[in-house]
């Protein structure tokens, strides 16, 4: 439907079009005037041709007026007029004749018509005014418009001789052969003007697919760009150097600065995987090698004084300490790393002894904790995870938030529902984080403190990812952090309390 | 096609024998001795190629060159002759029977037309006319071809007259052509309701024009009458007189003469006696009588 309108249509389409219109109106406009002018010229040239014959013919034929030779007159009307003829064909007489003082035909080019001896034979009104107006002609001269035949040109010489009315010469010559010829040259006109169309219509099609052909290439080019599929996009063919060809050589610079910086992109990303690795292995090698050290101490004293109990009652439960602290940490790399859960129905009231248990943690500090969840936050969702997790991503904020408060300080946490959403918001008064920090803060074993495993936030982070859900920072140093974690809740959540019903 | 260089030098050398020869005391001939022919509207005069052909002809017959002029009318021919500016013409029956005192003209030979000396007075009509007889054209148009012509002229008023009817009052209005062949011209083209015309001339112009003799019809024809003479002056010099007739009368016989006489389409020329027009002699002295009456004849 849209395609009809002209706005839709292609450039292919409309520049040829608008040519074309172009050249042909110009073309026929130019020729019409042309012809319109030629044929005012043409009719003042007939009607000055006509005059003159007639003057001419009636000099020639005074003395046989006078004399009544009936037959001189009719062949001074007769010779004079194909003589005229012959020596140029475009005046057309149509008749000419030879009137007494009374109007009574002498002769006439149309003997049968109007036979001589009678007065001139008046058909219609028009008629007897145009011989009305011929008898009483003072001079040589045409007729008024109004009283002429259409398409013809009269012309009246009266003949006088000696103050005495001898008689008249009415003469009319034809248009219609100027006329015949200007509406062959109007059909020229026309045929030249289509003839002119077609030209610069092929022209015009050329011309347009040169310039729209880069055009469309560009805007594919563009596309692809915009869909992200790079790797395909291929250089514009540059054809002009005009303002299209400047756009399609700028389009083409954009696409190799694009591809460049995807690969610089690709490597940084590279280099980043390689980085975090490298950390990770070192943050491992520090987790497994500071227990190792105790407990390599505790071996070898042990190993010199092998049958002291005291030191045996000393060091082995040293020695348990590091290596639990070495099977904890692998546990927790394990157990992350395997992605191990087991996804239950969030229960009502689930996170209501959290507040105890953070309470606990914060103990002596002087921590203000702000507590905003509401008991039914998670009631009638269902999020795709389980109320361990939820609970454990609070703690692990929470007890981080309070980790980097050993002086004090204030700890907000809330939990509530935002559209399809479980927001929940951990804000801690803390000494805030650097930029460099925020880049770095859920790698593992990534810590700013001596005591910290690294491994928290991390965990943290792995766990909001399975779920779906996303973790953002807010944070500058000296201003505390807020962590916003934000997970998507599938489904109304309609069936805990009959599973537990049917459990209990 | 006859060579012109030769005739030239003949007729140089011819008009110088000419002048030596010329007998003083009689009618001079025009310059380089060349002998003045009259034409009318007997014949087809702008046909003059035919004319031209005649020329030379008798010129080379004659060992003098021959010129022909034309004017006119009749009565300008006559003029002519009456003044001795013409030494022969090629004249009508009409004036040559007119009385003329004294008498300067005889005859000397007539053409012989389809085998005889005769032609007719044709009455003419356009061919769409419906008229069938000269009574039909009453207040029409009519042309004459000239007023001292037989055939043209004095053949339908006189048979007007004959029909009881005043030539004067007959027609609505009439004019004069001054040659058969525009008469002709004048009927075909409708400017005239009907013409009278010399059946010799009407018939040579259906041979060369038809097309301009398409448009008219003949309706009736008179008797015949002697075919317009060529006359010459009483006073042209006996042998240039004997000569112009033997070369005229010789030419029937002449292979030389036979494109020419083609062109003429006649058969040639014959003596005959002046007595051949008297029917027109009488039929001019009952014209003059009537026309002088002045009794109304309608």
């Amino acid at each position: 439907m849209n395609r009809i309108l002209p706005r839709h249509w292609s450039l292919m389409t409309k520049l040829p079009l608008t040519i074309t219109l172009m050249v042909f109106a110009s073309a026929l406009t130019i020729g019409l005037v042309v012809i319109a002018r030629d044929g005012a010229r043409q009719t003042a040239r007939l009607e000055t041709q006509t005059l003159a014959l007639a003057r001419a013919v009636a000099a020639a034929g005074q003395d046989a007026l006078l004399n009544r030779d009936t037959w001189a007159l009719y062949r001074t009307l007769d010779q004079l007029i194909e003589r005229q003829q012959a020596a140029s064909g475009d005046t057309p007489v149509v008749d000419a004749a030879f009137l007494d003082a009374e109007g009574v035909v002498m002769a006439h080019t149309d003997a049968a018509a109007h036979p001589i001896g009678l007065p001139l034979i008046a058909q219609g009104p028009l008629a007897s005014r145009q011989i009305s107006y011929a008898l009483g002609a003072a001079q040589a001269t045409l007729y008024p418009a109004e009283l002429r035949d259409p398409d013809l040109v009269h012309a009246v010489v009266p003949l006088r001789v000696d103050e005495t009315d001898v008689g008249y010469l009415v003469l009319r010559s034809s248009m219609q052969p100027m006329q015949a010829q200007l509406r062959k040259d109007s059909w020229l006109v026309l045929a030249f003007s289509i003839g002119l169309a077609l030209v610069t219509s092929t022209l015009g099609i050329l011309i347009s697919r040169r310039m729209v052909s880069p055009l469309r290439d560009l805007a594919n080019g563009i596309a692809a760009v915009s869909q992200g599929g790079r790797a395909e996009v291929r250089e514009v063919p540059l054809i002009d150097r005009d303002e299209i060809g400047l756009l399609a050589e700028r389009f083409n610079r954009m696409v190799s600065e694009l591809e460049r910086n995807k690969r610089l992109e690709q490597d940084l990303a590279n280099a980043e995987k390689l980085a975090g690795l490298g950390r990770f292995a070192a943050g491992l090698a520090h987790e497994v090698n500071n227990p190792l050290g105790g407990m390599k101490n505790c071996v070898n004293i042990l190993r010199h004084r092998p049958d002291d109990a005291d030191l045996v009652r000393k060091y082995l439960p040293m020695i348990d300490t590091g290596l639990d602290r070495i099977s904890a940490t692998i546990q927790a790399l394990l157990g992350e790393l395997r992605g191990e859960s087991n996804a239950h129905p969030c229960r009502m009231g689930c996170l209501v002894d959290l507040e105890a248990l953070i309470r606990a943690e914060i103990a002596e500090r002087p921590i203000a904790l702000t507590w905003n969840v509401e008991p039914q936050v998670l009631m009638g969702v269902s999020i795709s995870c389980t109320c361990p997790h939820v609970h454990q991503i609070i703690m692990n904020l929470s007890r981080n938030a309070i980790a980097v408060m050993p002086e004090g300080g204030s700890l907000n946490v809330t939990a509530r529902r935002c559209g399809g959403e479980l927001v929940l918001e951990v804000a801690d008064s803390g000494p805030g984080l650097d930029a460099a920090a925020q880049r770095r803060l859920f790698e593992p074993f990534y810590t700013t403190s001596r005591q910290g495993t690294g491994l928290g936030l991390w965990i943290t982070y792995t766990l909001i990812q399975r779920m779906g859900g996303n973790i953002t920072v807010d944070s500058a140093p000296g201003k505390g952090a807020r962590f916003t974690v934000t997970l998507p809740t599938v489904a109304p959540f309609k069936v805990p309390q009959k599973e537990s019903e049917r459990a209990a | 096609m006859q060579p012109v260089v030769d005739r030239r030098k003949l007729l140089a050398s011819a008009a110088a024998a000419a002048l030596l020869a010329a007998p003083r005391g009689w009618a001079s001939l025009g310059p380089g001795g060349a002998l003045r022919v009259g034409l009318t509207g007997v014949v087809v005069r702008e046909y003059m190629r035919s004319f031209n052909r005649l020329a030379d002809y008798l010129a080379l017959r004659l060992g003098r060159p021959v010129e022909f002029v034309l004017r006119r009318s009749y009565r300008d021919i006559m003029d002519l002759l009456e003044r001795g500016e013409l030494d022969a013409a090629w004249i009508c029956g009409y004036p040559f029977v007119k009385p003329r005192n004294p008498e300067y003209l005889s005859l000397l030979v007539a053409p012989v037309y389809r085998g005889s000396p005769f032609y007719r007075s044709l009455l003419i009509v356009p061919s769409a006319s419906s008229a069938a007889s000269i009574i039909d054209l009453r207040g029409s148009v009519f042309a004459f071809s000239d007023p001292d012509s037989n055939s043209g002229y004095l053949v339908p008023r006189t048979t007007l007259a004959d029909a009881g009817f005043n030539p004067d009052q007959f027609f609505r209005m009439s004019f004069f052509t001054y040659s058969h062949a525009e008469t002709v011209l004048a009927v075909a083209r409708s400017v005239a309701d009907g013409g009278s015309v010399d059946s010799y001339v009407y018939n040579t112009l259906q041979k060369f024009e038809p097309e301009t003799v398409s448009g008219t019809r003949v309706i009736a024809q008179s008797r015949q009458f002697g075919f317009p003479p060529i006359v010459v002056r009483n006073d042209l010099a006996p042998q240039i007189r004997d000569r112009f007739r033997d070369a005229l009368i010789g030419m029937a016989s002449d292979a030389q003469a036979v494109p020419v006489l083609a062109l003429l389409d006649l058969d040639g020329f014959t003596e005959v006696s002046p007595a051949l027009y008297d029917p027109i002699r009488e039929m001019a002295k009952r014209f003059a009588k009537a026309a002088t009456a002045e009794v109304p004849l309608q």
